[in-house]
Formats: C-alpha cells, structure tokens, sequence
C-alpha cells in the first residue's frame, strides 16, 4: 500500500542529516533528564487537587498493544461469513467468494479475508482469538462520536479521560511518559487525569539535531531550564510540562527507532506493518512500557473497497504475523496482549463501490494471553439495526478482560461490570 | 492589551506572524488601521496577493501515469511561501482555517490540480457568505473525490458527503438525523469528477430525482435545495461561529459570546467578513484565551522573525512539518487537524526544537532578533518574536544562562524560538 510518507514523494533525507547531533543530545541529557522530570512532577502535584497515590502495577511485565484500525473497519469483510447467504445478497459485488476466503479450523460457515492469511497459523497455534458483533450500545454512525465513545468507554461522551488513561492513573506511576507510547498518531484512549504518555508521530522523524557552532550542552539545558518556574497561564505551563518528557523519550527511544529510517523501507513498507515494527523494539528496549497504542487509518471504505481493504487488511496481517514472531524471539510470548479496535463496522448493503458508516464489527484479540481459536459473539445478518449488524458484544467486555490483564481496578475504571466472556486465559 | 500587544496578537490568530521590523511599523499606524487592512485589505489600499500557484505547472500532471510526486510538493510549498510574503494575512489565513474545516487531502484526492483548485477557491470565498462557499466546496472536484460525490449515482448512493457536510461543515452532530443524511446523499447525486481534466459536471443520468423530506423541509431534491435547508437551519450560524471564534480566540470562548456572535451572522446573510471582524473585535476587547500554536503557523512566524526563508530551510521546512504532524494538503481525516495539547507531544515538541535550531542557524547576522539574541537583550528578543510583553521568567532564566556561549546568538536564539512562550500565544 501506499505509505504516508510516498503521498508527497519524501523520504527521510533530512533526518538521517541529524543523528549525529542526536547522540550529542542523548549523551548530554543522560543524567539530567529524570532529574528536571521530578522536579516538574513535584510542582505539579503541589499544584493539583487530585495527587492521589497510585497503587503499584500488579504485573508489569507486561504489554497491551491496542491496534486502531482508523475509519471504521469493515467487519464483514474482515471475518467473512461464507455460510451466510444474506452476506452474498448484500454484497453482490464486494463480498468474498467462500472458495476465495481463508478457511479456520473448527470454525464452520466463516472464513478469514483472503488477504489476512498470514494470521491463520495464529489462529491454528491458539493464540489469535475472533470477538464478531462488537460495539457500544447505541453504537453512532459518526466517526468522531463513536471514537470518543470507544476512547473514553463512555456512552454519553461526558468523560474527559480515556479508558487506558484512567488505568494508568490507578496503577504504577503516571508521570512517567515511557509507560504508555503512541505511534503513528495520537491516542485520546490513553488521556487521564495525570497521565503521561509519549507520542510518536513518524518514527522516521523522531530525532534532534544542534546547529553548527552551537554549545549542544548549554543549549540542552537552555531547554530544560523552560520548564521551570509554571507560568500561572495553564496552557503555557501545559508546554513548559511537555519539555522533561520529550528529551526523555527522545533518549529512552531512539535506539528503538534508528534503524527505521530508511527510506526504501518505509516506503514498500505499510503504515502498520513499520509501527508494528517499533512497537516490538520497544517493548524490547525494557523501559517499562505498558501500553503501546498504534494508529493507522483508511479504513473508510465508502469507495473502492474492493481495492483498498485488502491492502489495508494485508498490512494488519503482515504486521501483526511479524509482530508476534519478535515477540516469540524475545521470549515475550506470554507478556504481550494484541486487541485491534475501530469506531464502528459498516453497513451490511454495499453502496456499489464501498459500504457506508454501520456499527458493530469484528475485533482481533492476539497473543500468548488470548483463548485462540475461537470466535466470540456473532455477527447476526438476520434482523438488522437500520441496515446494520446490531451490537451482540459489548466493546467494554474486551476492555475488561485486557485491563484484568493488565491488572485491574477494572469495574471501577470502566464503571460496571462486564461479561470477560472467556476472552483470555484464566 | 496596548497597541504592541494588539498588533502581535492580531498578527498570531489571524495572520502568519510578522517579518522583521512589522511590529514597529504596524504599530504605529495604530490598532484600528491593521484591523482595516486584514479584514478589509480591497477598501484601504492593500495590494491583491499573488495566487500562491502561479510558478507551479500544476496542469502539466497526468492522471495517466500519475507521477505527481513533485508536483505534490512543490504545491505544498507554494503554499507555504505564500504564507512567509502575502500582502494579506487574513486572506491567507481564512483559507488555511477553511482547509482544516472542508478537508480534502493529497493522499486521497491524489491530483495536485484538484487540491489546488479547491485552495483557490477556499481563498476567493473564504471572507464572502457562507452558503456560497458551501455550495462551492459540495460541488468542489477535490470534495467529490476526497468524499465520494463522485462515486454517489443512480443505484450507488455513497452516504459519505451527505454525512459529513452535516456533522462536520454545517450543523454539527445532534443536529440531524440519520434520515437526513440518506436524503441528503441521495439529492447530491449526479456530480461528477471526470479524472482526465478534473472538470465537474452535473449529469442528470446519474441524478436521483427523488423529492423528500430533509432537515425539516419538504422536496429536497438536488444541490441547491440541499444547501438552502443546511443554511436555513437554527444551528448552522451559532456551528461555524463557534468554529471561527474558537480558532482565532482560543478554546474558552464564552457561550454567551458565540450566541450574540452566530446571531448577528444568521442577521447578515451568514457574511462571514464582518463575522470575522466582530470576533476580531471582541478579542482585543479581553475575551482571548492563550492557545497552542499548531506547527504551520508556528513555523512560518518564526522563520519570518528570524529573517529566514523556504528556501534557506530547504527540505528541513516539509520534513519537518511531517515530523510535527501537520503538512498542510494531508490532514490526518476528515476532521482536520487536531489542537491544543494535541501540539505538545514528544514529536511535535522534539521537533520543533530541532527546526528552531536550522532555523536560528540560518538566520542573518543583521536580523533584528538574532542581534537582540546576540547581545543578550531579552525585551528585544521577545518583541522580535512577535511577544512585546516579554518571556515568562523560566525562559528568561533558561536564556540568560545561554547568553555569551560565543555562538553569535544562534543558541539564545534557537532556545528563544522552541521556548514555552513562542508555543503558546
């Protein structure tokens, strides 16, 4: 597929320019990074009403990845339901031949898109695990309300952190910005009332360079030294906050980021297949990582879908297949929690060249933690939500059983109690 | 605010920061005198600007074998240089908040002729009336094919444009119903983008005429019934009020504000000049809030103080701004850009540090800023930085510790420009 990068015909020229000047940096931020980090912290804390102490993390080692499929991914053309003739009447031209879709063992009347083939061994070896008809109750046809919904894990959008952010709040320490990682784009899930994160937009681009002449080390503390003393006005002091954090991850995550800067790669490469990529050198690197959210888009298929879905579902599978193997190389197996997301499925009808925003879909579950081979829930063609699949599984369910994963206060995070439906091992 | 304060202020939130010596010069013609020229730059003399495309042979692409790389770039930058040297900031800046409104993007649309062609006209409409310029995005070839008018047709009707113009241009969510989306989806049918030449035609064969009811109105059938009930409805003045007040005053706007603001807009045919002149107007009258500066603005304005431009960045400007998170031309969705802490992540943050130190580098030894970085005058430094009323005292600290490392100022002047103070304005 086309990456980001190739839309406007540019590699990583310039960064490669700046690696050296990195180094500079990384070495002389060394020993100073985490000391302006708790002299920041602490001045927050006097500063805030709610310095409630988090309890320690009940098994750190390990890492949730949450894969978000950006736009709506179309379930019924992820997980395929051959044994259905309703699916083919509905899908006179986009739907996937029985004999063309990728057959699961002990799955009768499914089959996988043929483009996700290279996950079926998964399936096979019992760590890939299938939720059909996910979604919220009420489950919006608006991108923007449905993703707040799925981000905050709350129905009346009235929450202003999201349901990983609130974890990272409740457990371990959140001011430590390496604990939860987003590549490729932003994560509002992971917002909370004190946590940190650290966002990685292009992992092609994630460096620092001095300018020639320049006292690197002067001009390192120059930077550091805006932190402090908060300005009374909350949106500067918000930036000066955003200063310990990013030479910090600068310094913790270059490693894990170098050796992606190549254009030739980044460009045969998908989107998700790179940042999958870096999400297993970072859980390599051991900083502490608990939650790593990688985001891509295109899922909104509303027009040649037929084209654009299987290269969109290819570079999930390539990614993930390749992801789980470093994983296994690590011998991480166990440790590493894979949950895809999207907004909302589509609609059952095609619209002739694509399908329309619908609401429930499919999600992934995969790792070593997962109760594979299975299928969960199901997607019922029979009486539809206004042309939709309804919702059967509700999205909270998978939260609950990856935040008990993750371990928990889960009820009080996602505020009830939630059928794990099985979905992990015990 | 005093008059210093104004000017800066007025040249941050609509305009793309002020070139070396501005501040002086447009503060001495005073405060009113700049508002006239930006919102109303044909009636005080002002220059026409130059179209931002006019040296990129954006016609010479080929849909056939699509090698558009360069143009695509080169597209991007034209855009942006024009934002270094426009006569008239606000035209420019209207079209730049009109782009992260009605997005379209290259790596959808593809064709550099169609994203130029809706920038072009983005800039002509964007200080007219608002349901002129609805109508001109809807049946805009970027659009069509951005949003999938062009694929919506008899026996194929794509819901996507019908949504979105409703949820995301006009109305907001809530404001609507799902029936309205279908109807509306099915009325614009018909439009389309013949990918050759990127000409729009209406071709009735592939028009649904089928009369229904849409946002409350009976027989809506084709465009301009459509975009007479979105432009009639209760909640479309107070949508684009809110959107335009909350980009140049800050998120905190007060409700009470919008609605005397949308009110007077509903009033005047939905002009959006004098919109844009009354939030103007409330800004320097105390209802401004501080905002995070996105990194298209950010970066423009600082090269411009730095004396510094496109072509001495290079490759570093695009490289960057994709590093930071925001080209212009290739929006992350249909919902633009995001704002605020959004702008304060690690990439964002490393990199416009990185940029600030390319930037300082290349900047003249007689630049007014790198002279005041040089000798260590902070007041100066930060009123050539477009901040009259000074640095917060951690960047002064932070500056003052930098000064005499025998660089010529380019450290002072490089931290000047990634410093808290000039992220947030």
């Amino acid at each position: 597929m086309l990456s980001r990068r190739a839309f406007i015909g540019m590699g990583g020229g310039v960064a490669a320019v700046a690696v050296g000047g990195t180094a500079a940096w990384r070495a002389l931020i060394d020993d100073r990074v985490h000391q302006a980090a708790d002299a920041t912290t602490t001045t927050t804390t006097t500063t805030s009403s709610t310095s409630t102490t988090a309890a320690p993390a009940a098994h750190p080692g390990r890492v949730l990845v949450v894969v978000q499929l950006g736009g709506g991914n179309d379930g019924l053309n992820t997980l395929v339901p051959v044994g259905d003739g309703r699916y083919y009447d509905n899908r006179p031209r986009l739907a996937i031949a029985e004999h063309d879709a990728v057959a699961l063992p002990g799955l009768a009347g499914y089959g996988l898109n043929p483009a996700l083939a290279a996950l079926a061994p998964h399936w096979t070896q019992g760590r890939l695990g299938l939720v059909d008809g996910v979604g919220f109750p009420g489950q919006s046809r608006s991108h923007f309300q449905a993703s707040d919904t799925w981000w905050t894990a709350s129905l009346d959008n009235t929450a202003r952190t999201g349901w990983l952010g609130r974890w990272l709040d409740a457990v371990g320490d959140p001011t430590d910005p390496l604990r939860a990682i987003a590549l490729g784009a932003g994560s509002p899930a992971l917002v909370g009332e004190r946590a940190q994160s650290t966002v990685v937009l292009d992992p092609t681009g994630f460096a620092l360079s001095t300018p020639d002449g320049v006292d690197a080390d002067g001009l390192a503390h120059a930077f550091l030294a805006t932190a402090a003393p908060l300005s009374t006005d909350p949106v500067i002091a918000a930036a000066q906050g955003a200063v310990p954090g990013t030479l910090s991850s600068v310094h913790s995550l270059t490693p894990a980021l170098t050796d992606v800067a190549t254009p030739d790669a980044a460009i045969e490469e998908g989107d998700l297949t790179t940042l999958l990529g870096v999400a297993g050198r970072v859980i390599d690197l051991g900083l502490g990582t608990q939650i790593i959210v990688v985001s891509v888009g295109g899922f909104d298929t509303h027009a040649n879908e037929a084209a654009a879905h299987p290269d969109l579902l290819a570079d999930l599978a390539t990614g993930l297949d390749r992801f789980l193997q470093a994983v296994d190389a690590q011998g991480r197996s166990d440790d590493v929690l894979v949950m895809t997301t999207s907004e909302f499925g589509r609609r059952v009808a095609e619209n002739g060249s694509g399908t329309d925003h619908g609401k429930a879909s499919v999600a992934l579950l995969a790792g070593g933690p997962v109760v594979g081979g299975q299928l969960v829930g199901q997607a019922d063609l029979g009486p539809l939500d206004d042309g939709d699949l309804p919702v059967a599984i509700d999205t909270r369910s998978m939260y609950a059983a990856a935040l008990d994963w993750l371990g928990g206060p889960t009820d009080e995070l996602l505020g009830g109690t939630y059928d794990r439906h099985g979905l992990l091992k015990a | 605010m005093n008059d210093r304060s104004a000017i800066a202020w007025l040249a941050r939130r609509v305009g793309f920061g002020l070139g070396p010596g501005e501040l002086d010069t447009l503060a001495a013609a005073g405060v009113p005198a700049f508002v006239d020229q930006l919102v109303d730059p044909d009636a005080h003399g002002v220059a026409a600007a130059p179209d931002p495309w006019r040296s990129v042979d954006v016609a010479s692409y080929d849909p056939q074998t699509g090698g558009a790389g360069p143009l695509r770039r080169a597209s991007v930058e034209a855009w942006l240089a024009a934002m270094f040297v426009t006569p008239r900031p606000l035209e420019e800046w209207m079209r730049w908040f009109w782009h992260g409104h009605f997005v379209s993007t290259l790596g959808v649309v593809k064709d550099p002729r169609l994203m130029v062609g809706q920038l072009r006209m983005l800039g002509a409409l964007g200080l007219g009336d608002f349901r002129t310029l609805l109508r001109a995005v809807t049946v805009d070839a970027a659009m069509l094919v951005y949003l999938d008018g062009t694929d919506s047709r008899l026996g194929e009707v794509n819901e996507n444009y019908g949504r979105e113009v409703l949820e995301l241009f006009a109305l907001g969510v809530g404001n609507y119903t799902e029936h309205d989306v279908g109807a509306g989806a099915v009325a614009l049918t018909g439009w389309h983008v013949d990918r050759r030449d990127g000409s729009v035609a209406f071709r009735p064969e592939l028009h649904v005429d089928d009369p229904q009811p849409y946002l409350g109105r009976a027989g809506v059938h084709d465009v301009d019934s459509v975009i007479d009930a979105i432009v009639a409805h209760d909640s479309c003045a107070p949508f684009v009020t809110r959107k335009l007040a909350r980009a140049i005053l800050g998120p905190a706007v007060e409700d009470d504000l919008i609605t005397g603001l949308a009110a007077d807009f509903a009033a005047s045919g939905l002009q959006i000049r004098p919109l844009v002149r009354a939030i103007l107007a409330a800004g320097l009258d105390g209802a401004s809030s501080t905002m995070v500066v996105a990194p298209v603005p950010w970066t423009v304005a600082a090269a411009r103080a730095a004396g510094v431009t496109p072509d001495d960045l290079g490759r570093a400007l695009l490289v960057s701004l994709r590093n930071a998170g925001q080209v212009p031309m290739t929006a992350p969705n249909v919902g633009g850009w995001p704002s605020g802490s959004a702008w304060l992540t690690a990439s964002t943050t490393l990199t416009r540090v990185d940029l600030a130190g390319r930037i300082a580098s290349a900047a003249p030894k007689d630049n007014p800023a790198r002279q005041a970085a040089a000798a260590g005058d902070l007041a100066a430094l930060a009123a050539a930085l477009g901040r009259p009323d000074g640095f917060i005292p951690a960047t002064t600290g932070a500056l003052t510790a930098l000064h005499g490392s025998g660089d010529g100022g380019v450290g002072v002047l490089a931290a000047a420009l990634s410093s808290p103070d000039l992220v947030t304005g």
